[in-house]
């Protein structure tokens, strides 16, 4: 059943359903909190109060009907949720309960470990429990990656990109740390550094649509008629590869907007920029904006206005 | 409609095993008349083809297909669904506060 | 001629067949617990530096098969960091995969596939023995077991119906008799078949000791590190510094626009066609069936005719009057 909706509705979507059932049904649903855990796991969405909340009450009660090898990668999904939400009272709970099952010496218990003290602000004792741990294992991703946000922590993020750049040396196909070092850069307003992190990503995932409009959205801030016209090309690379033909065969809500605000903003600063729009890029306009509105018309009338105001003040076509 | 899909696959299956058997009997048949074996009979043959076919339509028709185009997965995931790097978590944010807040009431 | 079935002792049942079959349980449940308990010691090393040219391999390759989807630019500036630049003497610009110099190795091509890929790493190794020694010693043993005891007699009789004169030599092993039914079956093929057909029900009555990859982790260290590479690095990294240097860049984003509308008109007649049309039969009368040509002329034109040219632009919604 759950698969089933999952094919016919996007992530958000899904997610939404989820939560809504939660808090609708009367008495605690164990089998629908733990599927959403599941969901949240896999969909990588951030949802710290639902996860900690629920899941909180799931892991006290409910532990032993879990499956044994589920039931520790959810408390450890709740601890940390539990940590991100500030109550590091149940949390150190959850993660004695870790500690007395598989001892001190396993790398996942020391990491929690350290994300407790993290969550204190005890910085220096997290760093030295990931150094030690880098020191056995130099391997560590995770070790790495804490460590990088400790220093994100502590708003030292010259030192963080540092770090980020070492450990990208080493394990240069890791979408995530790529991803995390372009928000950085940017962060720094170095967009061009930035482009070089996302075209990485790009490599690593090239069907994923999404990277493409970031990608094109650093190439916009980045200004400039090269630019410009490069932003429009990836713009319309990523619509190829969530393609708006398709969407009535999805059956959700489209996920390419951004794509298409875009182009439309793309063109219009193109056409500030006194140079001889292409023919198809002109083309590529109109359909953006009739697109716009066909979208908006089906999925949110109500909203229709202020689209059409966005598209009269990019208008080219018509510019006084 | 997936019902009578799966009715028609469940049919197929049947049928199928059913010209297996019947196969064994024409040959068990052949061997105590002590005739050589020179082909399945056609009726058994035109029964396996259709019960090949009704499974087969069964099994494609009983269930949601998922789409063979990996973009079109990728295309459920939001835009803002790569901004959560959990590896990267900080925990400085406003949950203390607020967690205070709420225990307080 | 309908054989008269064999009777076969009951002392064979007993003695023979059903010891076999527990023998055989107790065994898989052994091997089970024994291969957990060799996975668990068996720590790869994790050696950075050979993460390190995992990751680089794996990364050019996606560089060379994806190259087409980044600027001309980025293309050749990681072109340059991964091969070098031409003519350069500085080690420090000969690029990523020039780094590694071919250890000094035997001119034998066999030493050198045992150097790089085995005595060099002996966890890969183990790792194979260990394998080994769990699958294979225990097989031998019961075969050679079942072999010795029980060998020239028929232990048991299949039910159902009788499989073709071909699975003879499976059913019957040892028993060299041309004329016996397939359905009865030596001791030895009842070994195997046991032994092929058991895996699955020993998992179901054993799954409580199964133990699932994610919580090995946890008890264990960290992820194991990758496997033992089978030919030697430098070698890999020269086949893909050639692969680079073939490629002639050409990008995908070319005239990436005009592709994307034919493709769009061609895929479904959709909004942009349906909205020309309706174009057309709203205002005839100024009207051809360009759109675009049109779209350029209010451009130049600018605002001099504007209500007329809004009007065949959209029909969606009606421009607010700005003056």
């Amino acid at each position: 059943m759950a698969e089933m909706l999952m094919l016919s509705s996007s992530d958000s979507i899904e997610l939404n359903k989820f939560e809504n059932k939660i808090r609708e049904s009367r008495s605690f649903n164990w089998v629908l909190v733990r599927d959403t855990l599941r969901f949240l796991r896999k969909s990588k969405a951030r949802k710290s109060n639902l996860v900690s909340k629920y899941g909180l009450k799931l892991v006290n009660e409910y532990i032993s009907k879990l499956d044994a090898q589920e039931s520790y990668d959810i408390i450890e999904q709740v601890l940390v949720s539990l940590l991100e939400c500030g109550d590091d009272e149940n949390a150190n709970k959850l993660f004695n309960i870790l500690k007395s099952k598989f001892g001190r010496e396993s790398v996942r218990v020391q990491r929690l470990q350290a994300m407790i003290h993290e969550s204190n602000f005890q910085l220096k004792d997290a760093l030295d429990i990931y150094n030690s741990i880098l020191e056995k294992y130099p391997a560590d991703q995770m070790s790495y990656k804490r460590q990088v946000s400790i220093f994100k922590c502590q708003g030292n993020l010259t030192k963080a990109i540092q770090v980020l750049n070492t450990y990208l040396q080493i394990f240069m196909c890791d979408i995530e740390a790529w991803l995390e070092l372009s928000s950085l850069h940017i962060t720094f307003l170095s967009y061009s550094t930035a482009l070089i992190c996302l075209e990485e990503v790009i490599l690593n995932a090239p069907i994923n649509y999404i990277f493409y409009i970031k990608y094109a959205e650093t190439l916009y801030s980045l200004g400039g008629i090269d630019n410009y016209n490069m932003a429009i090309q990836y713009y319309t690379h990523s619509l190829e590869l969530n393609s708006p033909t398709e969407i009535d065969v999805l059956g959700h809500p489209p996920t390419y907007l951004p794509a298409i605000y875009g182009i439309i903003m793309s063109i219009f600063s193109l056409s500030d920029e006194n140079v001889q729009i292409k023919e198809s890029q002109l083309k590529l306009m109109e359909w953006a904006q009739n697109h716009l509105i066909l979208i908006t018309n089906k999925y949110s009338p109500d909203k229709l206005t202020f689209v059409k105001h966005f598209i009269d003040s990019t208008d080219i076509f018509n510019k006084e | 409609m997936k019902g009578v899909a799966k009715l028609s696959g469940i049919i197929g299956i049947g049928l199928f095993l059913h010209t297996i058997y019947s196969v064994l009997q024409h040959r068990k048949y052949l061997r105590l008349t002590d005739q050589p074996f020179e082909g399945v009979p056609l009726d058994i043959i035109v029964e396996c083809i259709i019960s090949l076919l009704l499974f087969s339509w069964g099994i494609i028709n009983s269930q949601n297909l998922i789409p063979i185009k990996a973009s079109t997965h990728l295309a459920k995931k939001s835009y803002d669904s790569f901004d959560n790097r959990p590896n990267f978590t900080t925990f400085n944010n406003r949950g203390k506060y607020i967690n205070e807040i709420i225990k307080n009431n | 001629m309908i054989e008269a079935p064999i009777v076969l002792d009951v002392e064979i049942r007993n003695w023979v067949v059903i010891p076999i079959l527990i023998v055989l349980f107790i065994v898989s449940a052994l091997k089970l617990n024994f291969s957990r308990i060799l996975q668990l010691k068996s720590n790869r090393d994790q050696d950075v530096e050979k993460t390190m040219q995992m990751q680089t391999i794996n990364r050019v390759r996606r560089l060379t098969s994806f190259y087409n989807r980044i600027p001309q630019k980025s293309f050749f500036m990681r072109k340059a960091f991964l091969c070098g630049t031409p003519g350069a003497t500085n080690p420090k610009n000969r690029g990523l995969l020039s780094s590694i110099a071919p250890a000094q190795e035997d001119s034998n091509p066999m030493n050198m596939m045992f150097a790089n890929s085995m005595f060099t790493d002996p966890s890969g190794m183990t790792d194979m023995l260990k394998g080994n020694v769990v699958h294979l010693v225990p097989q031998i043993t019961m075969m050679s077991w079942v072999n010795h005891f029980f060998s020239g007699f028929v232990a048991c009789k299949l039910p159902f119906f009788p499989l073709t004169i071909r699975f003879k030599a499976f059913l019957q092993r040892g028993i060299e008799l041309s004329s016996l039914d397939v359905s009865y079956v030596s001791s030895l093929s009842w070994y195997f078949l046991c032994w092929f057909g058991s895996e699955g029900i020993n998992n179901i009555l054993l799954s409580d000791n199964f133990v699932s990859p994610d919580t090995q982790l946890f008890n264990s260290q960290v992820e194991p590190g990758p496997p033992a590479q089978q030919n030697p690095i430098h070698k890999i990294y020269d086949g893909e510094r050639e692969n680079i240097e073939m490629i002639r860049y050409d990008s995908i984003m070319n005239n990436i626009e005009n592709r994307f509308l034919d493709n769009l008109s061609k895929k479904t007649s959709l909004d942009l066609n349906t909205l020309n049309n309706l174009n057309n039969s709203n205002n005839n009368n100024n009207n051809n069936n360009n759109t675009l040509t049109k779209i350029q002329k209010t451009k130049t034109k600018s605002s001099s005719s504007s209500s007329s040219s809004t009007n065949t632009k959209r029909v969606l919604y009606q421009k607010p009057s700005l003056k």
